[in-house]
């Protein structure tokens, strides 16, 4: 009845089959390659979305999920990729339902198309993110993985440590305050229970070629680091335990942090993320 | 005071004309023309067509002015909710920082904090509550622009104070016994709002972003309007409660 009220308002016509997530078996099937077991057969691999194929960071993310999953991409225009790909702007309307129809789970990387501002930045992470989680909703997807920003927190007072029980503080300028939209955005839907919610509240992403050599002032994220706890959130936690959380989950991570500001440790713990760029943990 | 009001045009918006009208300089603005009665009536104020999706209009209509009111809304369509009460605000308060405007007062309905989460369940809702709007197109892209106001008024020196509302009444809509939903106040008691938030000074509001239920008083006791009396003097005129009293 949820899922159908939430259709209405959305004007959305509900259609299609039910796809239920089966995470345990995706963390299963992690557990099972990270013990050198077989890959899953073709009829067990499940399909994730990655959206904003433009960028680097979704690519990367596709990459590592293959491994695992049959990775579907989508992007706002044509883009190059091996991968199945549905072009949509994640309006309100039939591509983006076209985009999540027969998905186990979404990785929405969020990233708006090149060339906008902060204003096209909020457009996309408050209207697109709307709509595409709607048609999760109406497609039956139980999991989305949003890709947020550490400088959601960057308003926070210095001096403490600022972990994921923190209120976001974000300054109007410099990208924190789309990603705090989005997230807030995806929390309302999270609240409802129609599907979880994982947001992975990432440092600076830097180029893949780059490897945070000359970037030690502040923490940053290699990319690569960012798709394996893409696939971490993926895996686990369980649908269980998301839902003893309110069907919601916020991580912070990042490869290299040189002060203690936005500790890691719940993504170590729970998502068992280690960062394999960036040495260890202040 | 110069105050610039945008969606000027709407249901409420004429009744906030009418009531600061004889207090301030008005810059009348909507992304539709005034309507002529409006103009003949009000035409010593100024008159502009503005759109609040535009960054450029709204800075632009924001110059020489001391206090922005944002009555814009828009409550069905998925693309123009989302850049007018999400994206509008975030315009809305560009202008106010980049025109040293320190006092804005922006507009939505009670479900922008108080969504069903809330108004299914409790009783007593304060404005002061984490808002759970929903996911409801209209709630949520308010809850949104609110959010893009708070952001704002921690980072600047800007006043925001957000007054939401629920049903608007004619008191002579008010039928004995009628019923109906227990957050209602007269259009004339909801523009004095604005009156008393143009005029109160802005280190007696508790922070730089306050949020208000502006309600007539209601039996019920499930929205409460004591913030907006104790803070703003909102002393509503109309009575309200024969909607709910048993009728002979």
């Amino acid at each position: 009845m949820k899922r159908r009220s939430f259709l209405q308002q959305a004007g959305l016509l509900a259609a299609g089959a039910t796809h239920v997530l089966a995470p345990r078996e995706a963390a299963e099937a992690a557990d099972a390659r990270v013990a050198g077991a077989r890959a899953p057969t073709d009829a067990a691999i499940k399909t994730v979305l990655v959206t904003s194929a433009h960028g680097e960071l979704a690519r990367i993310v596709a990459a590592e999920l293959d491994r695992d999953y049959r990775v579907r991409l989508t992007a706002p225009t044509p883009v190059e990729t091996a991968h199945e790909l549905v072009p949509s702007d994640l309006s309100h309307d039939e591509s983006t339902r076209r985009a999540v129809g027969g998905v186990e789970a979404v990785v929405h990387v969020a990233e708006p198309p090149l060339g906008g501002d902060e204003a096209a930045a909020i457009d996309y992470r408050t209207r697109c993110t709307y709509n595409l989680l709607g048609a999760a909703v109406e497609e039956g997807v139980r999991r989305v993985v949003y890709l947020s920003s550490l400088r959601t927190m960057h308003g926070c007072e210095p001096g403490f440590r600022v972990d994921e029980d923190w209120r976001p503080l974000p300054a109007p300028e410099g990208g924190g305050l789309s990603h705090d939209l989005g997230e807030f955005t995806c929390r309302e839907f999270a609240r409802r229970g129609d599907l979880d919610v994982i947001v992975l509240r990432l440092a600076d992403v830097v180029p893949a070629g780059a490897g945070g050599n000359g970037v030690t002032d502040s923490a940053w994220i290699h990319p690569r680091d960012a798709a394996r706890a893409v696939s971490a959130a993926l895996a686990r936690p369980s649908a269980d335990q998301l839902a003893r959380t309110g069907h919601w989950a916020i991580f912070h991570v990042w490869s290299h942090g040189p002060s203690p500001r936005f500790p890691i440790l719940k993504a170590q713990k729970t998502l068992g993320y280690r960062p394999a760029f960036g040495g260890e943990e202040s | 005071m110069n105050v610039l009001l945008l969606g000027a045009n709407g249901y409420l918006g004429p009744h906030v004309v009418k009531a600061l009208a004889p207090h301030h300089r008005l810059r009348i603005t909507d992304i539709q023309p005034a309507p002529s009665e409006i103009r003949e009536a009000f035409a010593d104020h100024e008159f502009r067509d503005v759109d609040v999706t535009s960054a450029e209009q709204v800075i632009d209509a924001a110059q020489g002015m001391d206090t922005i009111v944002n009555l814009s809304v828009v409550r069905r369509d998925p693309v123009l909710a989302f850049r007018v009460n999400a994206l509008g605000c975030y315009h809305v308060m560009r202008a106010a920082v980049g025109h040293g405007i320190r006092r804005v007062i922006n507009t939505g309905p009670h479900f922008t904090v108080a969504g069903p989460g809330y108004e299914r369940f409790d009783h007593a809702i304060p404005p002061d509550v984490p808002p759970h709007p929903g996911t409801g197109l209209y709630p949520l892209t308010k809850s949104l622009g609110q959010e893009v106001c708070r952001a704002f008024t921690l980072s600047h020196d800007v006043y925001v104070q957000d007054y939401l509302f629920y049903s608007l009444r004619d008191p002579s809509e008010l039928k004995p016994g009628a019923g109906g939903v227990p957050f209602v106040v007269a259009w004339a008691d909801a523009a004095e709002v604005f009156r008393l938030g143009l005029e109160i000074e802005l280190a007696r509001l508790p922070s730089k972003c306050e949020v208000f239920f502006i309600l007539a008083d209601a039996p019920q006791d499930k929205f409460l309007n004591e913030k907006a009396k104790r803070i703003l003097g909102f002393a509503p005129k109309t009575d309200v409660s024969m909607l709910w009293r048993a009728t002979p």
